[in-house]
């Protein structure tokens, strides 16, 4: 045969797979919305055309947008501020238990942002009380400040993560090349943090999406926010359809925070360099900067210690925790289940669909936007799509089983992935994937010889988002988990009905002491895996 | 196409089916066989409901399984799924620890009717007149106090007292009244007292700045902290402080003149549910006089609906005045008091 015909042959096979991909990608993601329009459509069409002015945010409505946009801003930069600076620190010292400290800090990534209110509102109350008697002043954790804390706190594991992750993945030849011109402070400040650029950018986006759609933790703090009107119009009407509306001003400013964002990404990355420093620097910064980075790792170590400490103080005992471990134990089986599946479901198309995401122009853009839009959907609105899904008959015999909760998961959190995906994929020079191209014998085989294990670190960061996401997924599983099954996030929730009880402090410690065991394997892998 | 070609791509065609059907039909199979079972969603909490299932499920030979909700969702959750379920119900019992969501779905035409023979005891007023809902049990809304803070000669004895100089605003509390039970005794004021009273009592509230905070179980753990005097909540959240040794006490509210609001528990059977037969033996499980004295024992239950009902241990419920309105009233002032509360509280 010709060698032009094999050629052929394989870059028709190669595009066929990225076709399925793209297109199994979209069916995850949005195919449980799509089941959600006619019933949407009809409701719309009953109510009257009025019903569409809920879209239009005025008067009160407007306010309170523009007081969630304010609330998410604020929690976007202080998380992003502190995490890039506490990854200063990890990165500009190289001993052994900055590389131990940083997973610890990861180690809180599962623990509902509730249950830190609950642990931050007692520590908090508890160091005022006694320095109030001390004659000192500590001001009260109370509405926005309050808010914006605990929401910095909760999710500054992850911009902690992202920072640190593109500071260890440098090119070492600029930074030793800059080391060489000018001092370590220079070095850090005018060329490390611009190259990471992108990650910042990236770690402010996911922080903002996350905090604008919230409003368990305003709640807390009594302030109200956008997310709480779109919530209490539901308890009220019972409207699927009203709920979707007044939450289209949300995917809007998402989409339009994503669209600006993704074009600074996207430029930033094409000049970033290829290659991987993969450990941090012993750099001098100075005493002010090191001051700053100091402070930023305790306020980083606190939002592992506050609530790591305050759930060991409501636990008890360990006889009592293994009790309550104990006696949800088929609910902790069924949440590992679920996220091992949304894992290893969500991960092959976020694969393609990543790859969608470098290819140039108009395509790529698209595909940007569509992925980074649906963070922002409230995760009920996948969960009733999906008991619309149900609700036919050719679907109806997986009613009963964990394919539903698997795919909320799935829908929810493959843009994560995606995401992650492309970024890791940015740091790979594109010169290996077209060398291997020419001596692959099939798209599986250089997917499976080149593309898998240049991408392994990158997929195994997947992985381990989207299934601790996977693991905390709650409003979308409560609308399709099976009767007589049940998961650990319901069941928490459950609990805190009660206040803070060793059954809920039990059940998160559980979360988060799985999730450090989890991590460090594949930590002990990757370094296994690079000797 | 060439031999070459065509076989390339039967290969990833394959390799892309195996990785996606794999995981799908492994998951398929993990479905349990259909049994002899009753399907029930429950927005009562775990704790109580499961001993009751168990019971159920020892005494029967059925199957009882349980979807929960959770007080984060603010009990809509299952409500909204059972409303996108309605063209396929996969739940055969609803049972709710309030009344109005029930009667919504009534409205949205989820529920159907079934007057269980051991409802034959419960009063008119807890049974809807077409027979599509039962109540039973339930809690109260009260004020609980603490008591460390406050002498017992100054313990409030009606809500006006929420708008009272002599109790610090931001040493008093609330839960939102845009969810929950709170949202119902809301609803209940406007048909009480009509909407322009109840809008002028709940914007002084907002106007003092009494504190607004999220749910009925926070408001009970900030009043046995100290860091409220005193706030509106539930006799079932009340009694886990009581339990707990909490040095709390617990008020009913407007006793002298329009009664405080009782809110029991409702369970209704869903129109065309998998298990009608099972559903309707549950249902009479559940509205029998021995399990709501069950529950009353348990501590999930304040009062009951029964003339012959016990009291609970943590809080003496005798001769206490509920407000004289219909459920059915109630639940039509929800949406005028959510559009108004929303204005008040939501800015």
């Amino acid at each position: 045969m010709p060698l032009h015909s094999q050629a052929d042959a394989r870059f028709s096979s190669g595009r066929l797979l990225a076709f399925i991909g793209l297109v199994s990608f979209f069916l995850f993601v949005f195919g449980p919305l799509i089941f959600l329009i006619p019933p949407v459509v009809r409701e719309i069409a009953g109510s009257g055309p009025d019903t569409l002015l809920l879209m239009l945010p005025t008067g009160r409505r407007l306010s309170l947008l523009l007081s969630s946009l304010l609330y998410a801003a604020g929690v976007s930069v202080c998380g992003t501020v502190i995490g890039v600076l506490c990854a200063s620190f990890f990165f500009s010292r190289d001993r052994r238990w900055t590389r131990i400290l940083p997973i610890l800090i990861l180690a809180v990534l599962p623990i509902p942002p509730t249950i830190h209110a609950l642990a931050w509102m007692a520590a908090w109350a508890d160091v005022s009380g006694w320095l109030t008697s001390h004659g000192f002043f500590f001001p009260p954790l109370r509405g926005w400040f309050g808010a914006v804390w605990v929401q910095t706190m909760s999710l500054l594991p992850f911009s902690f993560g992202i920072c640190l992750i593109a500071l260890r993945n440098l090119d070492p030849a600029l930074i030793e090349a800059a080391r060489m011109m000018g001092d370590d402070l220079k070095t850090l400040l005018k060329v490390a943090l611009p190259l990471i650029f992108p990650a910042l950018i990236s770690a402010a986006v996911f922080l903002f999406v996350m905090t604008l759609s919230d409003y368990a933790v305003p709640s807390l703090f009594s302030v109200s926010v956008y997310p709480l009107e779109v919530f209490s119009d539901f308890s009220a009407e019972n409207s699927p359809a009203r709920a979707f509306l007044l939450s289209v001003p949300l995917l809007v400013i998402t989409a339009a925070v994503v669209l600006s964002a993704q074009s600074t990404m996207r430029d930033v990355a094409a000049e970033t360099p290829k290659g991987a420093l993969g450990r941090s620097l012993r750099l001098e910064l100075g005493p002010c900067t090191n001051g700053l980075t100091v402070l930023c790792l305790v306020l980083a170590v606190l939002c592992f210690v506050v609530p790591t400490f305050a759930l060991w103080l409501d636990v008890g005992s360990v006889s009592d925790l293994a009790a309550a471990v104990g006696s949800a134990k088929s609910a902790i089986y069924t949440t590992l289940f679920c996220a091992l599946f949304s894992t290893l479901i969500a991960l092959v198309p976020s694969f393609w669909w990543a790859d969608g995401m470098r290819g140039i122009g108009r395509r790529g853009r698209i595909l940007w936007v569509m992925a980074l839009v649906v963070p922002a959907i409230p995760g009920s609105l996948f969960g009733i799509g999906l008991v619309y899904m149900g609700n036919m008959p050719v679907f109806a015999p997986l009613n009963d089983t964990l394919v539903f909760p698997i795919l909320v998961s799935v829908a929810r959190f493959s843009p994560w992935a995606a995401i992650l995906l492309f970024c890791f994929g940015q740091r790979i020079d594109p010169i290996l994937f077209d060398a291997a191209a020419v001596h692959e014998t099939g798209p599986v085989v250089g997917f499976l010889k080149v593309r898998l294990p240049l991408m392994l670190p990158g997929i195994l960061a997947a992985g381990i988002l989207v299934g601790v996401l996977a693991a905390g997924e709650l409003s979308g599983t409560l609308l399709v988990l099976p009767p007589g099954v049940d998961t650990m996030i319901p069941r928490i929730f459950t609990y805190l009905h009660y206040g803070a009880t060793p059954q809920t402090a039990a059940l998160s410690l559980v979360m988060s002491w799985g999730f450090l065991v989890l991590f460090s394997v594949v930590l002990w892998l990757l370094s296994k895996n690079k000797a | 196409m060439s031999f070459n070609m065509a076989m390339h791509t039967r290969k990833t065609i394959s390799c892309a089916a195996i990785l996606i059907m794999v995981p799908l039909l492994l998951l398929v199979s993990c479905t349990t066989d259909k049994k002899d079972e009753v399907i029930i969603y429950t927005a009562v909490d775990r704790e109580y409901a499961e001993p009751i299932f168990n019971e159920f499920q020892e005494n029967t030979g059925i199957i009882v399984k349980a979807v929960y909700d959770v007080e984060a969702s603010k009990t809509t959750g299952l409500v909204m799924r059972l409303v996108a379920e309605k063209d396929r119900p996969r739940a055969d019992v609803f049972w709710n620890n309030e009344f109005s969501q029930t009667i919504l779905l009534k409205e949205n035409g989820v529920l159907t009717p079934y007057s269980s023979p051991n409802s034959g005891d419960i009063p008119a007023p807890f049974k809807d007149p077409e027979g599509y809902w039962t109540c039973f049990g339930g809690r109260a809304r009260i004020f609980i106090v603490n008591t460390d803070l406050v002498k017992k000669e100054d313990f409030p004895h009606s809500i006006y007292d929420l708008l009272d100089p002599k109790w610090p605003a931001d040493r008093i509390g609330m839960a939102n009244p845009l969810f929950g039970t709170t949202k119902t005794h809301a609803a209940a004021l406007y048909g009480l007292w009509g909407a322009d009273e109840a809008k002028k009592f709940f914007g002084d509230i907002r106007e003092r700045g009494v504190r607004i905070i999220d749910g009925n179980a926070l408001v009970r753990d900030l009043v046995a902290r100290g860091e409220l005097m005193m706030g509106l909540t539930d006799t079932d959240d009340a009694c886990v402080a009581v339990d707990r040794g909490d040095p709390v006490a617990v008020v009913f509210p407007d006793q002298e003149t329009f009664g405080t609001l009782i809110v029991p528990n409702s369970v209704a059977l869903i129109r065309g549910g998998p298990n009608p037969q099972n559903g309707e033996k549950l249902i009479d499980y559940l509205v029998m006089a021995e399990t709501e004295d069950a529950l009353v024992g348990a501590g999930f239950f304040q009062t009951t609906v029964r003339e012959s009902g016990v009291g609970p241990d943590c809080i003496p419920m005798t001769d206490i005045k509920g407000m004289d309105i219909p459920y059915a009233e109630i639940v039509e002032n929800l949406s005028p008091a959510k559009d108004d509360l929303g204005e008040i509280f939501l800015q």
